[in-house]
C-alpha cells in the first residue's frame, strides 16, 4: 500500500451532501471492462451524466483547470454513502486524489478509502466551511505525521484519524499484514471460543444449511 | 450488579480478539459471505497475494447479483453473468468454498438465504461484500457490509478490524395503520431524520411496532439501516426470532442446542442500558410512502407532493434538490399521485420474502396490470418461490399480468445488465433511488410491495386503499 505522510495540493470543493457510491462508480461501468478512473463521478462529471459523450461538465469542481491534478478533495456530508463497492475508492485513488476532507463519510466507503491509501478526514461543519472558503487562494498541506491541515492563509487545523489506520497509512502496510502480526491471538481466541460456542464451528450445521456436503 | 449492557455491546464485546487501541478492535467473524460481483476482485487479490482461507468452514458463496431473473434463465442469459459466474465458480472450487450456484435448490439473494438457511444465527458476527448485510441484524446478529479487500482480510484471518461505533436505539411506537408496510415505516423515519442520521452509530431497532412485526418485516427494517447512515442494524432476539431460526436447517441440535438456547437468552439490551442516542417515533398516523428524489430521505406520503422548495427537504440542499427534480422529471410542489408509471419491480433483499409477496398479492388479486406497465415479481430465494407457488401467490401475480421471475437481485442495482430505460418511471420495492442505479436515466420511486402492486394495476402512482 502507498504510504501517506504529507500531501500539498490545491483542493476542489464539492459540498453536495449524500453523494452515493453508485454515483462515484456507476454499475454500468463496473460490470463492463471500462477504465475506472475515466468514469468516476460520471453522472456529475459529464454533461447529461453521459461519459460516452466525453463532454466534461464545466460546473463539476474536479473538471476545473485550476484543480487538475488535485490530490485533496473537500466534500459534503455523508460522502460515499450507499453500496459497499470498493471501486468507488479505487476510482478516486486512480484519479490521483490522496485525501478527502469532509464532515462525515459513508462507513463502508470510509474503510475502503483507508484500504486504498486515501486519507478521509472528518472535521466539524464550521471548520470545514472555514477551510473550504479558502480554496481559490492557494494550496493546502495535509500532514499526517503531525495530524494537521495547513490552509492557504497559513492557519493550522488539527484532525484526529483512527490510530490503527494512521499507523497503516504512515507505514504503508496493508490490513492483512497488520493482522498477520496477531495471528497467534486469533488462533488462541478460536480455541477458547470452540469450547464456549461449539455450535458456531459445527460442520454438521453448515452442511444442513448448505443442503449437502460442503465440498 | 453488572452494568446494564446494550445488545450491541454484548454482540461486539463477545467477539473481540484484541483491543488495538484508540477504539479499534480485532474481532472474530463467525460467517463470511461472498457473491459473484465481489468475488472477482477478492479472488484476484487472494491469487496475487497468495492468500489462503484461514479455515474452510465459515465461508459461503452465492450467485445473485449478475444472474437473470428471466423465467428459464441459464448462466448465459446475461452477458454480465457470463463474465462473473465462471470466476466465482472457479474461485470457490480453488479455495473449497461452498457455492449456492444457479442449480442449487435453495439459491437466492445472499441476505435472504443467509437467515433462511440458518447460515447466520442469533449472536453471530457476519461480514459480506454488500452493504445490505445489515439485513441479518433482525436475527440479533451483528452483520455488516465491507469492500472486497476487507472480505479478503476476513477470509485470510477469520477476523476484521473494526472501529467501535456509538450506539443509538430507535423506538418505533404506535399502532400500524392499515395498508402500511415495514417499508413505509422506514421510509417515513428516513425522510423525517435524514439518510445521514445514523452515521457513526450502530442502530438497535426496538419498540412495540418491532415487537409485533413478523420476522420478514423485521428483515425489511434492518435491511434499510444502511440507508439511514449506519452499517449496523440489530434487533433483540425474542420468541419469534428463535422460532424462525430453529426452523432453519442450520439450527443446532442435541447438546449444542441447549447451550445455544441458553446463550440466546441474553441477546437483548438490558433494562437501563445506556445508548449514546435514543429516538422514539410514533407511526400511528403515517400513510403509504413513496420516494420522489434521488436519495431515500426524499420520500413522502403517496398522497403528498414534491416539496415547494429545498428548505422543506432533508437534506435541505439546493443543488441536491434541483438535481433530483431534473433527474426525476418533476417540479417543486408537483403531486405524486397520478404520475404515469412504466415499470414495477417487486422483490430484492429489502422486500423479496414471503410476507412481502403476500402483501403485494393481496393487492394484485383479481386485478390486471395496466396495459402500458411491465411489472415483475421476483422472489428472494427458491424457497420463497416454492412457498409462494404453493400458497397460490404466483398464480395471482401471473393471472394479473406480472412476470414471475427467477430468484436474484434482478432490477435492484442493474448489476445483471438488465436495466430500465432513460426517463422510465419505475416503482420499486428496493432500497436505493440513486441516480442511474436501475439504469442510466431511469427514474426510481421506492415504495412498499403493496404500493408497488397498486401502482402496477393502476398504471399510475397510487396506493392500495385508493384502488376501486
Amino acid at each position: 500500500m502507498k504510504k501517506f505522510t504529507v500531501v500539498t495540493s490545491f483542493a476542489p470543493v464539492w459540498l453536495q451532501p449524500n453523494v452515493d457510491t453508485d454515483t462515484i462508480a456507476p454499475m454500468k461501468r463496473l460490470v463492463a471492462d471500462y477504465s475506472l478512473p475515466d468514469y468516476t463521478f460520471e453522472p456529475f462529471r459529464f454533461l447529461n451524466g453521459d461519459g460516452d459523450s466525453g463532454q466534461l461538465n464545466p460546473q463539476f469542481p474536479l473538471n476545473q483547470k485550476k484543480f487538475s491534478g488535485a490530490e485533496i478533495f473537500i466534500v459534503g456530508e455523508n460522502f460515499g454513502c450507499g453500496s459497499s463497492r470498493e471501486p468507488a475508492a479505487i476510482g478516486i485513488a486512480q484519479m490521483g486524489i490522496r485525501c478527502l476532507i469532509g464532515t462525515s463519510f459513508g462507513g463502508i466507503f470510509e474503510k475502503n478509502c483507508f484500504q486504498q491509501g486515501i486519507l478521509p478526514i472528518r472535521l466539524n461543519k464550521d471548520t470545514l466551511l472555514t477551510i473550504a472558503a479558502q480554496n481559490q487562494d492557494g494550496a493546502y498541506t495535509v500532514d499526517l505525521t503531525q495530524n494537521h491541515i495547513i490552509c492557504p492563509d497559513g492557519s493550522s487545523w488539527d484532525f484526529h484519524v483512527d490510530a490503527v489506520q494512521r499507523e497503516r497509512l504512515l507505514e504503508g502496510i496493508s490490513d492483512i499484514e497488520y493482522t498477520m502480526k496477531r495471528y497467534r491471538h486469533i488462533l488462541s481466541y478460536i480455541q477458547t471460543d470452540k469450547a464456549r460456542r461449539p455450535w458456531i464451528y459445527d460442520t454438521a450445521c453448515l452442511e444442513r444449511s448448505f443442503g449437502g456436503p460442503l465440498r | 450488579m453488572d452494568t446494564p449492557k446494550t445488545l450491541f455491546e454484548k454482540l461486539f464485546s463477545s467477539h473481540v480478539i484484541q483491543d488495538l487501541g484508540d477504539n479499534n478492535y480485532l474481532m472474530l467473524v463467525d460467517r463470511c459471505l461472498l457473491h459473484e460481483l465481489g468475488g472477482e476482485p477478492i479472488f484476484e487479490q487472494m491469487n496475487r497475494e497468495t492468500l489462503t482461507p484461514f479455515s474452510r468452514d465459515f465461508i459461503f458463496a452465492v450467485t445473485d447479483h449478475t444472474v437473470s431473473a428471466q423465467p428459464g434463465r441459464t448462466a448465459d442469459t446475461t452477458t454480465v453473468g457470463q463474465r462473473f459466474l465462471p470466476k466465482l465458480v472457479d474461485g470457490c472450487r480453488k479455495y473449497s468454498i461452498p457455492l449456492f450456484g444457479l442449480e442449487h435448490p435453495d439459491l437466492g439473494i445472499v441476505h435472504v438465504i443467509a437467515p433462511q438457511q440458518g447460515i447466520v444465527q442469533p449472536g453471530m458476527t457476519c461480514v459480506c461484500g454488500d452493504s445490505h448485510t445489515c439485513t441479518n441484524g433482525a436475527m440479533a446478529a451483528l452483520a455488516w457490509g465491507a469492500g472486497s479487500s476487507v472480505i479478503a482480510h476476513v477470509i485470510a484471518t477469520h477476523s476484521v478490524i473494526v472501529q467501535k461505533p456509538k450506539t443509538m436505539r430507535v423506538n418505533i411506537t404506535g399502532s400500524v395503520p392499515p395498508d402500511v408496510c415495514a417499508m413505509d415505516i422506514v421510509l417515513h423515519i428516513i425522510s423525517t431524520l435524514g439518510t445521514a442520521y445514523g452515521v457513526g452509530y450502530a442502530i438497535e431497532w426496538a419498540g412495540s411496532v418491532i415487537d409485533d412485526m413478523s420476522m420478514e418485516d423485521r428483515f425489511t427494517v434492518c435491511n434499510l439501516t444502511v440507508e439511514f447512515g449506519s452499517e449496523y442494524g440489530i434487533m433483540a432476539a425474542d420468541q419469534k426470532t428463535m422460532d424462525y431460526f430453529l426452523s432453519t436447517p442450520g439450527a443446532p441440535t442435541g447438546q449444542e442446542k441447549a447451550a445455544f438456547l441458553d446463550y440466546c437468552q441474553n441477546l437483548h439490551s438490558d433494562p437501563g442500558a445506556q445508548f449514546d442516542k435514543e429516538v422514539t417515533i410514533d407511526i400511528s398516523s403515517i400513510t403509504p410512502q413513496i420516494s420522489w428524489g434521488t436519495t431515500p430521505s426524499y420520500s413522502t406520503s403517496v398522497h403528498g407532493s414534491v416539496p415547494l422548495s429545498y428548505e422543506q427537504a432533508i437534506p435541505a440542499d439546493q443543488s441536491r434538490f434541483e438535481t433530483s427534480l431534473v433527474y426525476m422529471g418533476l417540479q417543486p410542489g408537483e403531486k405524486l399521485e397520478g404520475l404515469k408509471v412504466d415499470k414495477v419491480f417487486i422483490g430484492s433483499c429489502t422486500n423479496g420474502r414471503i410476507e412481502n409477496l403476500r402483501q403485494a398479492a393481496k393487492v394484485a388479486a383479481g386485478r390486471k396490470v395496466a396495459p402500458w406497465v411491465e411489472a415483475w415479481v421476483v422472489p428472494g430465494s427458491q424457497k420463497v418461490r416454492r412457498q409462494a407457488e404453493e400458497e397460490g401467490l404466483a398464480d395471482i401475480f401471473r393471472s394479473a399480468g406480472f412476470v414471475w421471475g427467477e430468484p436474484c437481485c434482478a432490477y435492484c442495482s442493474g448489476a445483471n445488465g438488465v436495466i430500465f430505460s432513460p426517463q422510465e418511471r419505475c416503482v420499486s420495492t428496493t432500497n436505493r433511488n440513486f441516480m442511474h442505479r436501475q439504469g442510466p436515466g431511469a427514474r426510481t420511486h421506492l415504495a412498499s410491495p403493496a404500493t408497488a402492486a397498486a401502482c402496477a394495476v393502476s398504471g399510475h402512482i397510487t396506493c392500495a386503499p385508493q384502488l376501486s
